[in-house]
């Protein structure tokens, strides 16, 4: 964040020096000027510069407006562009073309106003390729863009030159101050620079402390799983245990009880057999009864304790019972087709199967008078497809009444689809898709 | 959002089109003022007190010509400080938008861009016919083969002959096509010691120079371009020799100015505005009235014809003028328009650079009017023809320099024992060298 706060600090200053520089070297220009037209040295002032100069009063206008539009630039791409990567490459373009007017007017005596462009480069060009790319074409004009390379081609007179018309002493002042310019010029942007490695330096060690925190965190889960995994077998023993205990109890509670109960009773018989036969035969009767009883409590117990593969319903069994039971009290004929392999199917698919055939075939005999229902079951590897069709009186407005809106909500719970077709006299058919689950 | 930048685009496309019509209204009706840069006086360093005067009567006739165009100038400034101020509007950016040039700033002024090239505005200007002007006027107001200005008017260079000197010693004053030798052969005739104190005081020649000798043996000194120079050819070495040899007459005592006020030297090369300038009353009684004396053509070198240097004023525009179009219009007027020039004419002390002009009766009778002497040999038909075979002295930046670099080796050929061949191969390559440096 400091080193962040840095560099914006002397990108203000490159700014703030550049500005100095400029109005320095506009000034310098003006005020020569008027000192040669006011010593009479303009025409030789005219021989020596060997072109025409731009005239005085436009140079601190015309640098200054640049300057500007620089400052500007930067304030629109901050504000509107920033995630436009090809519109800061043309602000970067223009950025060194508005460089190198600056140059231009002012004689190409100085060219640290270029170090703005290789800020901006730096800051907005991303990409590695990119950047390099843009730094090098900068670069190859700060080196082509001197003073000396140029005046060999072509005439120019740098504002350098106009400091040759003043007194030796102030001469000195004048190269003094111009060079702690330029000097303080480089030495903001070399700053810049520093704060820009540093800033890098800053991110990457913070990435790097990220990752190790999440290296360290992965570690842990790691443990945590393999602790949770311990308590899960516990916890699978402990239940384990908890069942025996049961069983014990109701084995002691059910059969125990019961046997005891025939163990006393037919001792009482083996007593009374000889004395009195018809009390014995009434004894028996209840002893029977107990072992009954105690049969029923077994069941009971058995039934309780059987494993979840055991105790469940079967679907199709289930489907057929009911087929039967309505083909036994009513007039009604159902008929059940089954096509592919039953799935091995969730409990609640099952249960939301058998409770819309069941509606279904409830609501075919109740309302629709129907003589035929056909249930068909089509078994498909994640599809189950179920089709309840009759030939009963319809309806041509399918009021959804509490059975059919249940049967609709309990298959879209399950993600499944249900379509209701229906035309007076033409009997009504519900059509069930149901996704299945795997494992 | 979107209604405030809608109306900042609104709002910016109103000004924009209110003031391109502002603009293009109040251009129509504005009338262009145009900044005249002259200098007070003759460019020929004659008197001319109605210098001033011409100009006025020009750019009122100008003015009514070209309702829209209003010309201004500021008096008051010599000749001599002309280059200063101008070069002083130069660096402030505020030259006019037409001025003369001096010959001596035509090269610097036109090398760095002060002057436009008017190449193109006289290419895409139908009126303007080359034909008309001498090419020899043309050509002096051309830099590196543009055109960067155009002659007012031009002056030859003409000898002027003592008439009561020759007439003393017997000599006719030599009309026509005269050579080195009948020149030679007159000033071997006149130079004498006539007082008999043993120091000669009347002379041959006075102010003909190297350079003279050169031109009218039909030889320039340098290509166009400034950047070839030609001082080994064979017309150069006889032009130096036939100076020596004319130095050689006056044995060691040498003519000066004050020789030729005071009638005692036969001939002195001179611009053709002298001529114009003290040939009439009432100049002629102030200067040279002692002797009579006549204008007569140079005398011409084995290959070269009976004409110096070409000297011109010109007149030339200013690179960043905002009107173009109304400163050539000005140009052309001043240096085409054959009424202008006859004025010029009339009121300054060249020729112009129009044939029509020279070939015209009122030309003709304004020289006249200047020289009452009914035998003078000068005529328009000599000066045009003077014109057309005067040297024109190529304009670059390093003329001076190069020139005096020159100067000097040669003084010492023409007055010392230097050998003339071996000094004129040391220039040449003195000043090659240094034209490409």
């Amino acid at each position: 964040m400091n080193t962040k706060r840095n560099m914006s600090l002397t990108r203000t200053a490159l700014f703030v020096i550049n500005f100095t520089v400029i109005v320095f070297f506009s000034a310098i220009i003006y005020k020569t000027t008027d000192l040669i037209c006011f010593s009479d040295q303009a025409r030789d002032f005219l021989e020596k510069i060997k072109y025409v100069p731009i005239t005085p009063w436009k140079v601190p206008l015309f640098t200054v407006s640049l300057l500007i539009i620089l400052i500007l630039g930067i304030f629109i791409r901050e504000k509107y562009f920033l995630k436009k990567p090809f519109v800061l490459y043309l602000f970067c373009v223009a950025d060194v073309i508005i460089c190198i007017a600056i140059m231009y007017y002012l004689n190409l005596g100085y060219k640290g106003i270029l170090f703005i462009a290789f800020t901006n480069i730096i800051i907005y060009v991303g990409g590695k390729k990119n950047k390099l790319f843009f730094l090098l074409g900068a670069i190859i004009i700060y080196m082509f863009f001197d003073y000396d390379i140029f005046s060999i081609k072509i005439n120019m007179f740098s504002a350098n030159d106009y400091i040759q018309y003043y007194t030796t002493s102030q001469r000195l002042y004048l190269f003094g101050f111009r060079n702690i310019l330029t000097s303080l010029n480089e030495v903001v942007f070399i700053l810049f620079m520093i704060f820009t490695i540093q800033n890098e330096i800053d991110e990457n060690t913070k990435i790097k402390e990220l990752y190790s925190r999440l290296f360290k965190n992965a570690e842990e889960l790691k443990v945590v799983n393999i602790q949770l995994e311990d308590y899960a077998k516990k916890s699978e023993d402990m239940a384990k245990t908890r069942e025996r205990n049961r069983l014990a109890r109701e084995i002691h509670d059910t059969i125990g009880h019961a046997l005891t109960g025939i163990a006393t009773g037919l001792e009482a018989c083996t007593e009374l057999i000889d004395n009195d036969v018809s009390q014995t035969k009434i004894q028996l009767k209840k002893i029977t009864e107990l072992a009954r009883k105690g049969l029923i409590d077994v069941r009971r117990s058995v039934s309780e304790l059987r494993p979840d593969s055991l105790e469940r319903f079967s679907l199709i069994p289930a489907i057929n019972k009911l087929a039967e039971d309505i083909n036994a009290c009513t007039k009604t004929k159902v008929s059940v087709f089954i096509e592919g392999e039953p799935l091995k199917m969730g409990a609640d698919e099952e249960e939301t199967i058998y409770r819309v055939v069941q509606e279904s075939i409830t609501n075919s005999v109740r309302h629709g008078n129907a003589n035929e229902i056909k249930i068909h079951l089509k078994f498909n590897d994640f599809m189950t497809y179920l089709t309840i069709s009759d030939d009963g009186v319809g309806s041509t407005d399918l009021h959804k009444g509490f059975g059919l809106r249940h049967i609709k909500e309990r298959v879209e719970l399950l993600n499944g689809k249900v379509n209701f077709e229906s035309e007076a006299g033409k009997g009504f058919i519900t059509n069930v898709e149901l996704p299945i689950r795997w494992g | 959002m979107k209604n405030k930048w809608r109306n900042i685009v609104g709002i910016i496309a109103f000004v924009v089109l209110t003031s391109v019509i502002i603009f293009t209204v109040q251009g129509r009706n504005k009338t262009v003022t145009l900044e005249l840069g002259i200098f007070a006086g003759s460019n020929w360093d004659v008197p001319n007190p109605e210098n001033y005067k011409m100009f006025d009567e020009i750019i009122s006739k100008f003015e009514k010509a070209y309702p829209g165009i209003k010309v201004t100038y500021r008096s008051g400034t010599l000749k001599e400080d002309y280059s200063e101020w101008l070069a002083q509007k130069i660096i402030n950016g505020k030259q006019p938008d037409v001025f003369v040039v001096l010959s001596s700033d035509f090269n610097t002024f036109s090398s760095i861009g002060v002057m436009k090239d008017l190449n193109k505005l006289i290419e895409n200007d139908q009126d303007f016919d080359r034909e008309k002007l001498y090419t020899n006027a043309l050509k002096s107001g051309q830099f590196r083969g543009h055109q960067y200005a155009l002659p007012l008017e031009v002056v030859p260079v003409l000898m002027f002959a003592n008439r009561t000197l020759l007439r003393n010693e017997g000599i006719e004053v030599p009309k026509g096509d005269w050579t080195w030798e009948d020149f030679y052969d007159i000033c071997q005739r006149v130079t004498k010691d006539t007082d008999g104190d043993g120091k000669i005081d009347q002379f041959g020649t006075y102010g003909f120079t190297w350079q003279h000798a050169v031109y009218t043996n039909g030889q320039n000194l340098f290509d166009a371009n400034g950047t070839t120079a030609y001082f080994e050819p064979s017309e150069v070495l006889e032009s130096i020799n036939f100076i020596k040899k004319l130095n050689e007459l006056n044995q060691n005592f040498k003519p000066t100015s004050d020789d030729f006020d005071l009638g005692k030297v036969a001939f002195r090369p001179f611009p053709f505005s002298t001529y114009r300038a003290y040939k009439p009353y009432p100049l002629r009684v102030k200067k040279y009235s002692s002797f009579e004396w006549e204008g007569i053509k140079m005398p011409k070198g084995p290959n070269g014809n009976n004409a110096a240097e070409l000297y011109s004023f010109l007149i030339g525009m200013s690179s960043i003028t905002n009107n173009e179009k109304e400163a050539w219009e000005l140009i052309k007027y001043l240096t085409t328009d054959e009424s202008i020039q006859l004025s010029i004419f009339g009121y300054s002390h060249g020729v112009s650079a129009l044939k029509n002009v020279n070939e015209s009766d009122e030309a003709g009778e304004i020289l006249l009017r200047d020289n009452p002497d009914e035998e003078t040999v000068i005529n328009m038909d000599m000066l045009e023809e003077v014109i057309e075979n005067s040297i024109v002295i190529p304009s670059f930046e390093k003329y001076e320099e190069a020139m005096s670099m020159a100067d000097k080796e040669l003084f010492q050929v023409i007055n010392g024992d230097k050998n003339a061949e071996t000094s004129l191969s040391i220039i040449q390559r003195e000043i090659e060298k240094f034209l490409i440096q």
